[in-house]
């Protein structure tokens, strides 16, 4: 029987044969590839030979010193934080509304796709239907605001920053809120029927069930989606740079977005946009760090500290005794 | 204290119905026990009870006010009752004092008032030196008696246990059982129990309710339950019964599967009847009125547990754990009966086995 059980392990490797060559050629090379070029010359359309420079970390400077990165940080901080907060708030409401159980929504399946939809819509489309209602002098936004008395004439509001932002914001929370949602749900489906049964006996309300026990059970699925909507967050890039180009004056130039620009644009400059690329990777992963530190689950912690400290006594009485 | 009264309350999911005109009263005080097999319908009467779903038809009262019923719907918050469930439901992320005191915090309980009541309800399930403790830390019984002090720590008039042992093991469910007792009969605290789980019924309950495909098949004492049976699915649901078709006429019941062979009977049914008997109401006996041969028999300890074949037919006789060294297999027994029970042959057997195998 074992025998027969080493000669099948083999075709398992098959198996995984074309995820692993498409992995090593598309994901791990370019990365080890960027990681690399950051340190060196390599700038310039077609060229691939290039050389370490004389001060490695010129690129790095020069990128963190730079105030269009600066800018870009910003924006894209400010992006995530306002997109991300209004997202999860709908997300949760929607995750409480559709799974309480104290009353069924009527229709329930329709609502969830439709919520889900804008998360199907591919992001090119979002960014241009978005920059078309907006459109300047004519565009739905604007034709109904005259209409209506709001507006005397068109107004070009994509040239304001703030509405600029504030529209990249609302395409973000509206594109993902849906998909939060979900996770959400899943997570509350999660928990075991008789935790919400037994609140309801003891008199909780749908208020206090929601914070004082959906909440707490649906920890590790909030740090989750905290989690990948951060990583997606700071590099959120599609819909600044499809919408408007990271315009207008860099108000929604993302670190994304910026790179782009360093790498495929002006005087190509491949070892500037690696230089970012890695800062940004070491940012997102302190932060995530940050994240999973500031949401362990505590008591977890002060067991295996209790454990460690025993351990560490019976150590410590062992080589006494050894010493005797 | 709380007195319960269901009348005529049947649930139906669409089509199938699970409670066929359940009509019963439940006295203030008493431990009750929903008992059958699984799917009968006993848990979903329990959660009629708790409010947690609406019966199609008929009411339910509870201390003499209606909770359910066609226009009135009291949910389970206000109905003034306890309840512990089968996961334990104890919430993961409070402490054990935390777990027990949320009924008391949600209704703005005084603070000294909370930890005392707290306290008094852990000392009841003996649990005081857990109070600080997260569930995760505790092993199951000690959970599940965390849901029971939570369940008892607001005073309830009456409690309701979703087959709260089944997920113990043998040792622990044995010794919760005394356990529930004792705490019912403390706080005088009216108990329905549900479990499919015979020995437990019988141990704990004033009256078990017997229940099969939606309908209650017998109520009674677990005495009565046991000893009276009103028919087939009952003498099999409790205790270790086998059935044998017979032929009663004449004071007696005469056997076909077993050669011919009869046994005395006094009742006063005539014709074609299904007889039971419970293996340890047979023993061996020279001047028995069955003969057979012995065919297997185990030694249990306390008991030696036999199979006799009588004619074409085999018996199981449970005798004392000393029959053992004094009995061969091969040997020719005779048997005596102590009691048997005797049911009209309307083919509820033959379906019971029909479902069963």
């Amino acid at each position: 029987m074992k025998k027969k059980h080493k000669g099948y392990a083999k075709y398992g490797y098959l198996f995984t044969l074309p995820f692993t060559i498409a992995f090593l050629i598309f994901m791990a090379y370019p990365t080890l590839y960027t990681a690399l070029i950051g340190f060196t010359d390599l700038k310039g359309i077609g060229k691939t030979d290039f050389h370490i420079l004389a001060n490695p970390l010129e690129n790095f400077i020069k990128i963190l010193t730079s105030p269009t990165f600066h800018t870009a940080f910003k924006n894209t901080v400010v992006l995530w934080v306002s997109n991300f907060i209004p997202q999860l708030i709908l997300a949760l409401l929607l995750a409480a509304w559709f799974t309480d159980r104290r009353f069924k929504v009527p229709g329930e399946g329709v609502f969830k796709v439709l919520f889900y939809m804008p998360n199907i819509i591919t992001a090119a489309t979002v960014a241009i239907l978005f920059n078309a209602l907006f459109g300047y002098p004519m565009g739905p936004v604007n034709d109904l605001m005259t209409r209506f008395g709001i507006l005397d004439a068109p107004y070009n509001f994509l040239i304001k920053k703030n509405i600029a932002r504030g529209v990249v914001i609302f395409i973000q929370t509206w594109m993902w809120y849906g998909y939060t949602m979900i996770i959400l749900i899943s997570g509350v489906l999660g928990i075991s029927p008789e935790i919400f049964e037994a609140a309801e006996v003891d008199g909780a309300n749908g208020w206090q069930t929601f914070w004082q026990i959906t909440i707490p059970n649906i920890k590790t699925i909030l740090l989750f989606t905290l989690v990948t909507s951060l990583i997606g967050g700071l590099n959120m890039f599609d819909i600044p740079k499809l919408f408007l180009m990271g315009g207008p004056d860099n108000a929604t130039l993302t670190t994304g977005v910026f790179i782009y620009n360093q790498a495929f644009s002006g005087s190509y400059m491949y070892n500037r946009a690696a230089a970012a690329s890695m800062i940004m990777f070491v940012i997102i992963c302190a932060v995530s760090g940050v994240m999973f530190y500031a949401l362990r689950d505590k008591d977890e912690e002060k067991i295996h500290k209790t454990i460690r400290q025993q351990e560490k006594e019976y150590r410590k009485k062992m080589k006494e005794a050894q010493k005797k | 204290m709380a007195s319960v009264s269901i009348r005529n309350v049947t649930k139906a999911f669409g089509e199938s119905v699970v409670i066929r005109n359940f009509n019963e009263e439940i006295q203030d005080g008493e431990f009750i026990t929903f008992l059958g097999p699984s799917g009968c319908g006993k848990t979903t009467m329990l959660r009629i009870i708790a409010g947690f779903e609406k019966q199609t038809d008929g009411e339910v009262y509870i201390d003499g006010q209606l909770v359910s019923g066609k226009k009135t719907f009291v949910p389970p918050e206000k109905r003034g009752i306890g309840m512990v469930f089968q996961n334990y439901a104890v919430w993961p992320h409070m402490t054990v004092f935390e777990n027990v005191a949320y009924p008391l915090t949600l209704r703005k309980t005084p603070k000294e008032e909370i930890r005392e009541r707290v306290e008094k309800a852990l000392e009841l399930v003996h649990l005081s030196g857990h109070r600080d403790h997260l569930p995760a830390r505790l092993s199951g019984g000690q959970q599940q008696r965390v849901a029971l002090a939570r369940a008892l720590v607001a005073a309830p008039g009456l409690l309701l246990l979703d087959e709260p042992l089944s997920n113990l093991d043998a040792k622990l469910r044995e010794s919760m059982r005394f356990e529930i007792k004792r705490i019912q009969k403390e706080m005088g605290i009216t108990v329905v129990y549900v479990t499919h789980d015979q020995a437990e019924a019988m141990a704990m309950s004033d009256r078990i309710f017997v229940i099969n495909r939606g309908v209650i098949q017998q109520a009674g004492t677990p005495e009565e339950i046991y000893n009276e049976p009103v028919n087939q699915f009952v003498a099999d649901f409790l205790g270790k019964v086998d059935f044998f078709k017979g032929e009663a006429q004449d004071d007696r019941i005469t056997f076909p599967g077993m050669g011919g062979q009869s046994l005395p009977y006094q009742g006063e049914r005539r014709g074609k009847v299904d007889v039971a008997i419970r293996p340890e109401n047979l023993f061996f006996s020279q001047d028995g009125p069955l003969s057979g041969v012995l065919e297997t028999q185990f030694y249990m300890g306390d008991v030696d547990d036999c199979r006799v074949r009588v004619g074409d037919t085999l018996v199981r006789v449970i005798a004392e754990g000393f029959a053992y060294r004094s009995l061969k297999e091969g040997q020719e027994v005779r048997l005596g009966v102590r009691d048997l029970m005797v049911f009209e042959d309307n083919g509820m057997l033959e379906e019971m086995l029909r479902i069963r195998t």
